[in-house]
Protein backbone atom coordinates (compact mmCIF):
# COMPACT_ATOMS: atom_id res chain seq x y z
CA UNK A 1 0.00 0.00 0.00
CA UNK A 2 1.16 3.91 -0.56
CA UNK A 3 2.44 4.99 2.06
CA UNK A 4 0.95 8.90 2.50
CA UNK A 5 4.62 9.94 2.65
CA UNK A 6 5.39 8.59 -0.56
CA UNK A 7 2.11 9.86 -2.37
CA UNK A 8 3.18 13.03 -1.41
CA UNK A 9 6.41 12.46 -2.52
CA UNK A 10 5.12 11.31 -5.94
CA UNK A 11 3.40 14.72 -6.29
CA UNK A 12 6.16 16.99 -5.03
CA UNK A 13 8.55 15.05 -7.38
CA UNK A 14 6.39 15.85 -10.52
CA UNK A 15 5.78 19.31 -9.50
CA UNK A 16 9.34 20.08 -8.53
CA UNK A 17 10.76 18.78 -12.10
CA UNK A 18 8.20 21.40 -13.57
CA UNK A 19 7.88 25.15 -12.10
CA UNK A 20 5.08 25.43 -13.99
CA UNK A 21 3.15 22.82 -12.98
CA UNK A 22 4.23 24.53 -9.50
CA UNK A 23 2.09 26.98 -9.87
CA UNK A 24 -0.48 25.76 -11.46
CA UNK A 25 -0.93 23.55 -7.85
CA UNK A 26 -0.30 26.84 -5.74
CA UNK A 27 -3.44 27.90 -7.30
CA UNK A 28 -5.69 24.62 -6.91
CA UNK A 29 -8.79 25.22 -4.71
CA UNK A 30 -7.56 22.08 -2.07
CA UNK A 31 -11.64 22.26 -0.87
CA UNK A 32 -12.67 21.24 -4.72
CA UNK A 33 -9.86 19.17 -6.66
CA UNK A 34 -11.27 17.07 -9.68
CA UNK A 35 -9.64 14.24 -11.41
CA UNK A 36 -9.02 16.50 -14.67
CA UNK A 37 -7.19 19.42 -12.64
CA UNK A 38 -4.72 16.73 -11.49
CA UNK A 39 -4.94 14.97 -14.97
CA UNK A 40 -4.13 18.66 -16.16
CA UNK A 41 -1.04 19.32 -13.58
CA UNK A 42 0.82 16.00 -13.90
CA UNK A 43 0.33 16.11 -17.74
CA UNK A 44 -0.94 12.65 -17.01
CA UNK A 45 -4.51 10.62 -18.08
CA UNK A 46 -7.25 10.56 -16.36
CA UNK A 47 -6.74 6.81 -15.59
CA UNK A 48 -3.74 7.83 -13.26
CA UNK A 49 -4.89 11.08 -12.07
CA UNK A 50 -7.78 9.43 -10.93
CA UNK A 51 -5.59 6.28 -8.97
CA UNK A 52 -3.69 9.59 -7.41
CA UNK A 53 -6.88 10.46 -6.10
CA UNK A 54 -8.31 7.69 -4.74
CA UNK A 55 -5.37 6.55 -3.03
CA UNK A 56 -5.27 10.12 -1.45
CA UNK A 57 -8.92 9.15 -0.22
CA UNK A 58 -7.70 5.97 1.65
CA UNK A 59 -4.84 7.18 3.11
CA UNK A 60 -7.56 9.49 4.28
CA UNK A 61 -5.44 12.61 3.03
CA UNK A 62 -8.70 13.86 0.60
CA UNK A 63 -12.31 12.59 0.91
CA UNK A 64 -14.56 12.45 -1.75
CA UNK A 65 -17.92 14.49 -2.64
CA UNK A 66 -20.26 14.49 -5.02
CA UNK A 67 -21.87 17.04 -7.63
CA UNK A 68 -25.32 16.89 -9.19
CA UNK A 69 -25.43 19.14 -12.35
CA UNK A 70 -28.16 20.97 -13.70
CA UNK A 71 -29.01 20.36 -17.17
CA UNK A 72 -27.01 23.38 -17.96
CA UNK A 73 -23.97 22.39 -16.02
CA UNK A 74 -24.73 24.52 -12.62
CA UNK A 75 -24.03 22.99 -9.67
CA UNK A 76 -27.69 22.41 -7.91
CA UNK A 77 -26.19 19.97 -4.59
CA UNK A 78 -23.01 18.71 -3.38
CA UNK A 79 -23.52 15.52 -1.48
CA UNK A 80 -20.53 13.48 0.55
CA UNK A 81 -19.71 10.31 -1.61
CA UNK A 82 -21.86 7.58 0.89
CA UNK A 83 -24.68 9.96 1.38
CA UNK A 84 -28.38 9.65 -0.36
CA UNK A 85 -29.31 11.56 -3.12
CA UNK A 86 -32.43 13.46 -3.07
CA UNK A 87 -34.91 12.49 -5.75
CA UNK A 88 -35.51 15.99 -7.07
CA UNK A 89 -33.38 19.41 -7.11
CA UNK A 90 -34.42 22.51 -8.27
CA UNK A 91 -32.57 24.27 -11.06
CA UNK A 92 -33.42 26.66 -13.45
CA UNK A 93 -34.66 27.34 -16.48
CA UNK A 94 -34.64 30.06 -19.39
CA UNK A 95 -38.41 30.61 -20.26
CA UNK A 96 -39.38 33.94 -22.24
CA UNK A 97 -36.20 35.69 -21.48
CA UNK A 98 -37.08 34.90 -17.95
CA UNK A 99 -35.64 32.13 -15.48
CA UNK A 100 -38.06 30.07 -14.04
CA UNK A 101 -37.43 27.54 -10.94
CA UNK A 102 -37.86 23.68 -12.37
CA UNK A 103 -37.54 20.50 -10.25
CA UNK A 104 -35.61 18.35 -11.49
CA UNK A 105 -35.39 14.09 -10.59
CA UNK A 106 -31.55 13.74 -9.70
CA UNK A 107 -31.55 10.16 -11.83
CA UNK A 108 -31.35 12.36 -14.95
CA UNK A 109 -28.87 14.50 -14.08
CA UNK A 110 -24.83 14.63 -14.21
CA UNK A 111 -22.81 13.72 -11.37
CA UNK A 112 -19.71 14.75 -10.97
CA UNK A 113 -17.46 13.35 -8.57
CA UNK A 114 -14.81 16.21 -6.92
CA UNK A 115 -12.23 15.43 -4.08
CA UNK A 116 -10.80 17.65 -1.00
CA UNK A 117 -7.88 17.91 0.87
CA UNK A 118 -8.86 16.65 4.54
CA UNK A 119 -7.38 19.51 6.94
CA UNK A 120 -5.26 18.12 9.96
CA UNK A 121 -6.77 18.70 13.51
CA UNK A 122 -5.99 21.85 14.92
CA UNK B 1 -33.58 -7.76 -39.68
CA UNK B 2 -37.24 -8.09 -38.42
CA UNK B 3 -38.10 -4.53 -37.27
CA UNK B 4 -36.74 -3.58 -40.40
CA UNK B 5 -38.49 -5.90 -42.99
CA UNK B 6 -41.63 -5.62 -41.41
CA UNK B 7 -41.25 -1.85 -40.88
CA UNK B 8 -44.43 0.71 -43.09
CA UNK B 9 -43.67 2.10 -45.92
CA UNK B 10 -44.35 5.42 -43.83
CA UNK B 11 -41.55 4.34 -40.82
CA UNK B 12 -39.26 3.89 -44.39
CA UNK B 13 -39.98 7.73 -45.35
CA UNK B 14 -39.17 8.81 -41.88
CA UNK B 15 -36.01 6.61 -41.16
CA UNK B 16 -34.80 7.62 -44.83
CA UNK B 17 -34.67 11.41 -43.31
CA UNK B 18 -32.59 11.26 -41.70
CA UNK B 19 -30.12 11.34 -44.52
CA UNK B 20 -28.25 14.09 -46.28
CA UNK B 21 -30.76 14.45 -49.42
CA UNK B 22 -27.28 14.04 -51.47
CA UNK B 23 -26.77 10.69 -50.11
CA UNK B 24 -30.06 9.32 -50.83
CA UNK B 25 -29.71 11.18 -54.61
CA UNK B 26 -26.58 9.08 -55.15
CA UNK B 27 -27.84 5.62 -54.40
CA UNK B 28 -31.48 6.56 -55.72
CA UNK B 29 -30.57 8.33 -59.14
CA UNK B 30 -33.68 8.31 -60.37
CA UNK B 31 -35.31 10.53 -57.27
CA UNK B 32 -32.56 13.15 -58.40
CA UNK B 33 -34.31 16.51 -58.84
CA UNK B 34 -37.17 15.49 -55.80
CA UNK B 35 -37.15 17.49 -53.14
CA UNK B 36 -35.61 15.53 -49.82
CA UNK B 37 -39.49 14.60 -48.85
CA UNK B 38 -40.64 13.32 -51.67
CA UNK B 39 -37.88 11.73 -52.47
CA UNK B 40 -37.79 9.68 -49.16
CA UNK B 41 -41.38 8.68 -50.05
CA UNK B 42 -40.66 7.55 -53.40
CA UNK B 43 -37.55 5.37 -52.01
CA UNK B 44 -39.89 4.39 -49.34
CA UNK B 45 -42.14 3.04 -51.62
CA UNK B 46 -39.96 0.76 -53.26
CA UNK B 47 -40.30 -1.53 -50.09
CA UNK B 48 -36.75 -2.68 -50.63
CA UNK B 49 -35.68 -2.75 -47.00
CA UNK B 50 -32.44 -4.71 -48.19
CA UNK B 51 -31.35 -2.15 -49.88
CA UNK B 52 -32.17 0.27 -47.53
CA UNK B 53 -30.72 -1.20 -44.45
CA UNK B 54 -27.46 -1.21 -46.51
CA UNK B 55 -27.35 2.45 -47.25
CA UNK B 56 -28.31 3.21 -43.52
CA UNK B 57 -24.81 1.33 -42.64
CA UNK B 58 -22.78 2.43 -45.73
CA UNK B 59 -23.90 6.50 -44.94
CA UNK B 60 -24.23 6.32 -40.95
CA UNK B 61 -21.12 8.50 -40.18
CA UNK B 62 -22.70 11.29 -42.74
CA UNK B 63 -25.76 11.40 -40.40
CA UNK B 64 -26.40 14.28 -37.25
CA UNK B 65 -25.51 11.52 -34.25
CA UNK B 66 -24.99 12.18 -30.54
CA UNK B 67 -21.73 10.10 -29.57
CA UNK B 68 -21.92 8.33 -26.35
CA UNK B 69 -17.87 7.50 -25.14
CA UNK B 70 -18.29 4.89 -22.29
CA UNK B 71 -15.47 2.99 -20.36
CA UNK B 72 -16.37 -1.16 -19.89
CA UNK B 73 -16.08 -1.00 -16.31
CA UNK B 74 -18.34 -4.00 -16.35
CA UNK B 75 -17.47 -5.96 -19.52
CA UNK B 76 -20.78 -8.31 -19.86
CA UNK B 77 -23.21 -5.17 -19.80
CA UNK B 78 -24.61 -4.70 -23.14
CA UNK B 79 -25.34 -1.31 -23.63
CA UNK B 80 -28.67 -1.98 -26.12
CA UNK B 81 -30.13 -2.69 -22.34
CA UNK B 82 -30.46 0.67 -21.85
CA UNK B 83 -32.08 1.71 -25.02
CA UNK B 84 -35.60 0.91 -26.46
CA UNK B 85 -35.84 -2.85 -27.97
CA UNK B 86 -33.94 -3.47 -30.80
CA UNK B 87 -32.66 -6.07 -33.26
CA UNK B 88 -29.62 -6.27 -35.18
CA UNK B 89 -29.11 -5.13 -38.79
CA UNK B 90 -25.71 -6.71 -39.21
CA UNK B 91 -23.55 -9.48 -37.28
CA UNK B 92 -20.77 -7.69 -35.18
CA UNK B 93 -17.79 -7.35 -37.30
CA UNK B 94 -14.65 -6.11 -35.51
CA UNK B 95 -16.36 -5.05 -33.02
CA UNK B 96 -18.69 -2.87 -34.87
CA UNK B 97 -22.54 -4.07 -35.07
CA UNK B 98 -25.86 -1.98 -36.36
CA UNK B 99 -28.88 -2.14 -34.92
CA UNK B 100 -32.28 -0.88 -35.45
CA UNK B 101 -34.49 0.43 -32.66
CA UNK B 102 -37.50 2.46 -32.42
CA UNK B 103 -38.52 5.12 -30.13
CA UNK B 104 -42.27 5.46 -29.27
CA UNK B 105 -43.94 9.42 -29.93
CA UNK B 106 -47.40 9.93 -28.93
CA UNK B 107 -48.80 12.65 -31.43
CA UNK B 108 -51.83 14.74 -30.48
CA UNK B 109 -53.63 15.66 -34.25
CA UNK B 110 -55.74 17.92 -35.25
CA UNK B 111 -59.21 18.25 -37.39
CA UNK B 112 -60.30 15.79 -35.73
CA UNK B 113 -58.64 15.73 -32.58
CA UNK B 114 -56.46 12.39 -32.12
CA UNK B 115 -54.28 10.85 -30.40
CA UNK B 116 -51.80 8.21 -32.09
CA UNK B 117 -49.21 6.21 -31.22
CA UNK B 118 -45.93 5.88 -33.79
CA UNK B 119 -42.82 4.04 -33.38
CA UNK B 120 -39.75 6.06 -35.02
CA UNK B 121 -36.83 3.95 -36.40
CA UNK B 122 -33.96 4.30 -34.54
CA UNK B 123 -30.26 3.43 -35.94
CA UNK B 124 -27.44 2.33 -33.91
CA UNK B 125 -23.90 1.93 -34.38
CA UNK B 126 -22.06 0.25 -31.51
CA UNK B 127 -18.83 -0.09 -31.55
CA UNK B 128 -16.10 -1.69 -28.96
CA UNK B 129 -12.90 -2.83 -27.81
CA UNK B 130 -11.59 -4.18 -24.74
CA UNK B 131 -11.81 -0.53 -22.83
CA UNK B 132 -14.55 1.41 -24.74
CA UNK B 133 -17.89 1.28 -26.06
CA UNK B 134 -18.61 3.66 -28.64
CA UNK B 135 -22.68 4.12 -28.54
CA UNK B 136 -23.58 6.27 -31.65
CA UNK B 137 -27.03 7.42 -32.56
CA UNK B 138 -29.43 9.32 -34.78
CA UNK B 139 -30.24 12.56 -33.47
CA UNK B 140 -34.15 12.59 -32.88
CA UNK B 141 -36.35 15.67 -33.70
CA UNK B 142 -37.30 17.24 -30.45
CA UNK B 143 -40.63 17.93 -32.11
CA UNK B 144 -41.46 16.46 -34.90
CA UNK B 145 -44.19 18.26 -37.16
CA UNK B 146 -43.98 16.14 -40.32
CA UNK B 147 -45.76 12.60 -39.19
CA UNK B 148 -48.96 12.82 -40.79
CA UNK B 149 -49.36 15.50 -43.20
CA UNK B 150 -52.28 16.49 -40.98
CA UNK B 151 -52.68 19.36 -38.59
CA UNK B 152 -50.48 18.59 -35.10
CA UNK B 153 -50.72 19.72 -31.96
CA UNK B 154 -47.49 17.98 -30.69
CA UNK B 155 -45.69 15.07 -30.50
CA UNK B 156 -44.36 13.37 -27.06
CA UNK B 157 -41.33 11.48 -26.90
CA UNK B 158 -41.89 8.40 -24.67
CA UNK B 159 -38.17 7.79 -24.03
CA UNK B 160 -36.08 9.92 -22.09
CA UNK B 161 -32.33 10.25 -23.69
CA UNK B 162 -31.19 12.14 -20.83
CA UNK B 163 -31.78 9.41 -18.28
CA UNK B 164 -29.75 7.42 -20.77
CA UNK B 165 -26.31 7.98 -19.29
CA UNK B 166 -27.73 6.89 -15.56
CA UNK B 167 -28.62 4.24 -16.71
CA UNK B 168 -25.72 3.28 -18.48
CA UNK B 169 -24.00 4.17 -15.19
CA UNK B 170 -26.08 1.75 -13.36
CA UNK B 171 -24.75 -0.86 -16.10
CA UNK B 172 -21.37 0.11 -15.05
CA UNK B 173 -20.56 2.04 -18.53
CA UNK B 174 -19.83 5.45 -17.30
CA UNK B 175 -19.21 8.13 -19.57
CA UNK B 176 -15.60 8.30 -20.47
CA UNK B 177 -13.46 11.01 -19.28
CA UNK B 178 -12.02 12.52 -22.83
CA UNK B 179 -10.90 15.95 -21.57
CA UNK B 180 -7.27 15.39 -22.36
CA UNK B 181 -8.04 14.09 -25.98
CA UNK B 182 -10.49 16.70 -26.73
CA UNK B 183 -7.52 19.61 -25.48
CA UNK B 184 -4.92 17.66 -27.64
CA UNK B 185 -7.39 18.13 -30.55
CA UNK B 186 -8.18 21.76 -29.76
CA UNK B 187 -4.30 22.63 -28.97
CA UNK B 188 -3.50 20.86 -32.41
CA UNK B 189 -5.22 24.28 -33.80
CA UNK B 190 -7.51 21.87 -35.99
CA UNK B 191 -10.47 23.45 -34.29
CA UNK B 192 -11.46 26.20 -32.05
CA UNK B 193 -14.02 26.92 -29.52
CA UNK B 194 -16.91 29.79 -29.96
CA UNK B 195 -18.66 28.43 -26.79
CA UNK B 196 -16.88 27.04 -23.34
CA UNK B 197 -18.74 26.10 -20.64
CA UNK B 198 -16.38 24.68 -18.21
CA UNK B 199 -15.92 23.69 -14.25
CA UNK B 200 -14.12 26.03 -11.94
CA UNK B 201 -13.69 26.01 -8.57
CA UNK B 202 -16.90 27.07 -7.16
CA UNK B 203 -18.64 28.05 -10.17
CA UNK B 204 -19.61 26.66 -13.42
CA UNK B 205 -18.93 29.18 -16.03
CA UNK B 206 -19.28 30.13 -19.76
CA UNK B 207 -17.43 32.09 -22.56
CA UNK B 208 -19.54 33.33 -25.26
CA UNK B 209 -17.47 34.37 -27.94
CA UNK B 210 -18.16 37.15 -29.63
CA UNK B 211 -19.10 36.96 -33.96
CA UNK B 212 -18.51 33.01 -33.34
CA UNK B 213 -14.85 33.85 -33.04
CA UNK B 214 -12.59 30.66 -31.28
CA UNK B 215 -11.23 31.26 -27.66
CA UNK B 216 -7.36 30.34 -28.14
CA UNK B 217 -6.86 32.10 -30.87
CA UNK B 218 -8.74 35.12 -29.59
CA UNK B 219 -8.03 35.10 -26.01
CA UNK B 220 -5.25 32.92 -25.40
CA UNK B 221 -4.80 33.65 -21.82
CA UNK B 222 -8.08 32.71 -20.80
CA UNK B 223 -7.41 29.37 -22.92
CA UNK B 224 -4.28 28.42 -20.78
CA UNK B 225 -6.62 28.63 -17.86
CA UNK B 226 -9.46 26.96 -19.18
CA UNK B 227 -7.93 24.00 -20.40
CA UNK B 228 -6.61 23.02 -16.43
CA UNK B 229 -10.58 22.08 -15.68
CA UNK B 230 -12.64 20.26 -16.63
CA UNK B 231 -14.88 21.07 -19.61
CA UNK B 232 -18.55 20.62 -19.70
CA UNK B 233 -20.72 21.28 -22.83
CA UNK B 234 -18.47 23.53 -25.39
CA UNK B 235 -18.82 24.00 -28.91
CA UNK B 236 -16.10 23.51 -31.10
CA UNK B 237 -15.86 24.40 -34.98
CA UNK B 238 -13.08 23.46 -37.57
CA UNK B 239 -10.73 26.28 -38.72
CA UNK B 240 -12.03 28.33 -41.37
CA UNK B 241 -10.61 27.71 -44.58
CA UNK B 242 -10.75 29.81 -47.35
CA UNK B 243 -11.06 27.26 -50.13
CA UNK B 244 -14.06 25.87 -48.05
CA UNK B 245 -15.88 28.14 -46.47
CA UNK B 246 -19.20 25.96 -45.00
CA UNK B 247 -16.39 23.77 -43.28
CA UNK B 248 -15.97 26.29 -40.59
CA UNK B 249 -19.95 25.77 -39.90
CA UNK B 250 -20.17 22.07 -39.08
CA UNK B 251 -19.76 22.83 -35.35
CA UNK B 252 -19.71 19.60 -33.01
CA UNK B 253 -20.16 20.03 -29.34
CA UNK B 254 -18.21 18.46 -27.10
CA UNK B 255 -19.41 17.60 -23.20
CA UNK B 256 -15.60 15.81 -22.50
CA UNK B 257 -16.30 14.80 -18.74
CA UNK B 258 -18.70 12.85 -19.36
CA UNK B 259 -18.07 11.57 -22.77
CA UNK B 260 -20.28 12.94 -24.81
CA UNK B 261 -20.29 14.38 -28.72
CA UNK B 262 -22.96 15.99 -30.77
CA UNK B 263 -22.56 16.49 -34.43
CA UNK B 264 -25.37 18.35 -35.44
CA UNK B 265 -24.80 19.00 -38.98
CA UNK B 266 -25.06 16.47 -41.75
CA UNK B 267 -21.08 15.28 -42.99
CA UNK B 268 -20.76 15.21 -46.40
CA UNK B 269 -17.39 13.30 -46.00
CA UNK B 270 -18.01 10.20 -43.61
CA UNK B 271 -14.33 10.79 -42.15
CA UNK B 272 -15.39 14.02 -40.55
CA UNK B 273 -17.14 12.42 -37.63
CA UNK B 274 -14.85 9.21 -37.74
CA UNK B 275 -11.83 11.54 -38.09
CA UNK B 276 -12.58 13.94 -34.48
CA UNK B 277 -13.54 10.53 -32.43
CA UNK B 278 -10.26 8.72 -33.79
CA UNK B 279 -8.54 11.49 -32.76
CA UNK B 280 -9.70 12.38 -29.77
CA UNK B 281 -9.10 8.54 -28.50
CA UNK B 282 -6.06 8.33 -29.63
CA UNK B 283 -5.01 11.15 -27.95
CA UNK B 284 -6.90 11.05 -24.89
CA UNK B 285 -4.06 7.97 -23.33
Amino acid sequence: MLSSKRFLQIISDRLIATPARLKVFSALDTQRIYVENVRALLGTNTWIARQICETAVRQGLFVKRIQILCPDGAVALTVDDDKAIPEEVQCWQEADGELEPVSERTERLDRLEFYQLVRPAA
Amino acid sequence: MARLEHATTEQLRRLLEFFPAPKLKAEWPGVKGQKKEDACEIIAGTGDHARIGTFLMANFAHCRQHVLLLSRQNKESNPLSALPASDPLSDPKGGISFHLSSVPYSVYLLNPVEEVQINVLWPIKIEQDDEITLLRTFVLERDPTNYSGRPLLKAVRNFDEKKLATDLLQLGLPGLDINKGVKALWDSKVVDAPRVRYKESGSTNTVDMDDGLGLRDTKPEVYEEVVKKPLLNTNFRPQADPEDPEKAQKIFQANPTFGRLGFTSYSEDPGDTDAVIKAILTNNQ
